[in-house]
């Protein structure tokens, strides 16, 4: 009984944090997030420049980073001829 | 009538709505289904596709739709009395409301988290999604000038906020500064800019500044350029963070000051079937849009959230959940705002200016917690500025992209940033400077609620499309529809048009005429098209226009 109500009364405070979490710090969160990708689309346009059409600037170091950056391909790829329109922005 | 009564009336639409109609609909009618997929898990990109904690999301959908619209509706709305409000608020949002919010992530969840732009392409017609723009650029143009206005007219006419709004700015680009630059820990930082913002509002009680109209609204103008050209964090998102603390203080002292304070409803339940803004329908449907239904929540449930919704059985309580939260806030200004003023005499007197309203409404309820009247009624001063601010820096930001989108191909000048806030700012200036704000605010109530109208038509064509019961949206769809083409035709030809010719601020009249004709052909050429296409979902003849896999792509 007693341990019901602590379960649940740790569950209701996991919500509220979460809650406040979602209010005051989300934001924040999801900009880091953003910046972060976009530096990230840059060095995947070096290193995988090439396969669009942009030759290596160095060759070298993009060969090198290379097997870092291949398994995030796929999602990289969509994220560059996805189409975003207005309402995209909205939501940023 | 005592105060705590009308609680109870929140109360039944909140469990009638929230636990009864809404767990039905998304059960019977939409299928929520624990076990499918949700874009955020299909497309996981850590940063746009992102599963989220359902609280998580609750707290960031209420934070996106919540400004100082639900609370300036009802308090322009209570010249009908307090009882058409409360009724148009609780029936509004246990109908429409909810559903609207609820739907548009349903919708875009199902259309691997589609925006509007790319599902009205694909749902109703492919020139739809410029039609929809354009329309998006006016709505936000009424929003900048009802909200310039409230700034202006509230802090032109409160000696006590000027101080305490400049600090708040200053404090915003000290946050930025702090959090993204200075990588100081934000707990630090929220307490440095807590003590600041709440002491500059003491300090404004005491410091009083006298700013005239203009000037106000110059300063609006140059912070509305300043967050649309710098970087997201370096203003915006530093100063709805610091400023978030103000306004849920406000809000729980509030409640706290209703629930010890208990008052009597001072102002009349009813007063007239028509007053001076107009008939009590449409118009008082128009004047309060949030709290009750609003097409801006429809732009924010179909983007971000829907993109992050991990699991389909946490759409209702995420997308629902903020709009019986932000009912919740519309209800709290109207009981402040009723129990506040002597007699409807009084009322009329300072309702056009709705910062004062609520000054005296929410810091007389805030004096029974044991705050001193002039700290409370500066707090309450500051929270509504705060709001509509808040909307003032975003709104600019979006008209920047959505010209550069509209005519950036013709006028290649307009993807200017600058260039393209620049415009946005004189022409807001010139509708705030030369236009009647009543009739503008009512103007405002209409876009948004046609954009309400417009998500209910997609609603409706993706139900009809799965061939699924389709009549739940449908029929507020045409409530919405009619109400708000009815209200804005009214406000252009029976209030705007015939002030101009009576020589009353011709200009400014004739413009908001001119902005609200324009809005009505495009909401008329999208339900043309609309009902072209839910005749042919209906007859299953086809599922998406040409090209609409290229949209959705």
């Amino acid at each position: 009984m007693l341990s019901d109500f602590l379960k649940g009364l740790r569950d209701f405070l996991k919500g509220l944090r979460d809650f406040f979490k979602g209010l005051l710090f989300y934001n924040i969160g999801q900009h880091f997030y953003e910046q972060r990708r976009s530096l990230e689309n840059v060095i995947m346009l070096a290193v995988l420049g090439p396969m669009i059409g942009v030759p290596h600037i160095f060759r070298y170091y993009c060969l090198r980073l290379l097997p870092y950056y291949v398994r995030g391909f796929h999602s990289w790829k969509k994220r560059m001829v996805k189409e975003r329109d207005f309402f995209d922005q909205v939501g940023e | 009538m005592n105060s705590i009564w009308v609680l109870l009336w929140w109360a039944a639409i909140l469990v009638l709505g929230y636990w009864v109609y809404s767990r039905h609909v998304a059960k019977k009618i939409f299928e929520v289904d624990g076990g499918r997929a949700t874009p955020a898990k299909m497309y996981m990109d850590g940063v746009d596709f992102m599963p989220a904690n359902k609280n998580v999301l609750f707290g960031f959908q209420l934070n996106s739709i919540a400004g100082a619209a639900p609370i300036i509706g009802p308090i322009v709305a209570l010249q009908w009395g307090w009882a058409p409000a409360l009724l148009w608020l609780g029936l509004g949002v246990f109908f429409i409301g909810w559903l609207h919010d609820f739907s548009s992530a349903m919708v875009s969840i199902r259309n691997d988290g589609d925006t509007f732009g790319a599902l009205s392409y694909k749902l109703i017609s492919p020139r739809a999604r410029k039609i929809l723009l354009t329309f998006v650029y006016f709505y936000l143009l009424l929003i900048a000038t009802a909200f310039g206005h409230v700034i202006t007219s509230g802090v032109s006419k409160d000696a006590a906020l000027p101080f305490p709004m400049l600090i708040i700015i200053g404090v915003a680009f000290l946050v930025g500064h702090m959090i993204y630059k200075a990588r100081i820990n934000i707990l630090v930082t929220t307490v440095v800019a807590i003590a600041i913002i709440f002491a500059s509002i003491y300090l404004g009680t005491v410091w009083k500044i006298g700013l005239s109209y203009t000037t106000v609204l110059v300063c609006v103008l140059i912070f509305g350029y300043f967050s649309s050209i710098l970087p997201v964090w370096r203003f915006i998102q530093p100063y709805n963070y610091a400023s978030v603390y103000v306004v849920y203080f406000g809000i729980i002292a509030g409640i706290l000051g209703i629930l010890i304070g208990a008052k009597p409803m001072t102002l009349p339940a009813f007063t007239s079937w028509s007053i001076g803004m107009g008939p009590l329908w449409p118009i008082l449907f128009l004047t309060i849009a949030c709290g009750s239904i609003s097409g801006w929540h429809s732009l924010v449930s179909s983007t971000a959230t829907s993109r992050q919704l991990e699991n389909e059985l946490d759409v209702r309580p995420v997308t629902g959940g903020a709009m019986f939260a932000e009912f919740t806030i519309s209800i709290i200004a109207v009981i402040v705002c009723a129990t506040a003023f002597a007699d409807k005499a009084a009322y009329l007197k300072a309702v056009g200016n709705p910062t004062g309203i609520f000054t005296a409404g929410l810091g007389g309820a805030i004096t029974s917690i044991g705050l001193p009247m002039s700290y409370a009624q500066a707090l309450a001063g500051s929270m509504i500025i705060i709001l509509a601010l808040t909307i003032v820096n975003l709104v600019f930001r979006f008209m920047k992209v959505a010209s550069a989108e509209l005519l950036g191909d013709a006028v290649p000048i307009a993807k200017n940033p600058h260039i393209a806030t620049l415009v946005a700012l004189v022409i807001t200036f010139i509708l705030v400077k030369t236009g009647t704000w009543l009739y503008v605010w009512v103007l405002f109530g209409g876009a948004n609620q046609l954009m309400a109208a417009l998500a209910l038509l997609i609603t409706t064509l993706f139900l009809a499309q799965k061939a699924k019961n389709y009549k739940v949206a449908i029929y507020p769809m045409y409530f919405m529809y009619i109400t708000t083409v009815c209200g804005l035709f009214y406000m252009a030809f029976f209030k705007l048009i015939p002030a101009a010719l009576k020589g009353q601020k011709v200009f400014g009249n004739v413009f908001a005429a001119a902005v609200a004709v324009l809005l009505i052909v495009c909401a008329l050429i999208l339900a043309y098209d609309g009902w072209k296409a839910f005749r042919k979902h209906r007859a299953g003849v086809v599922a998406a226009p040409l090209g609409a896999e290229k949209a959705a792509a």
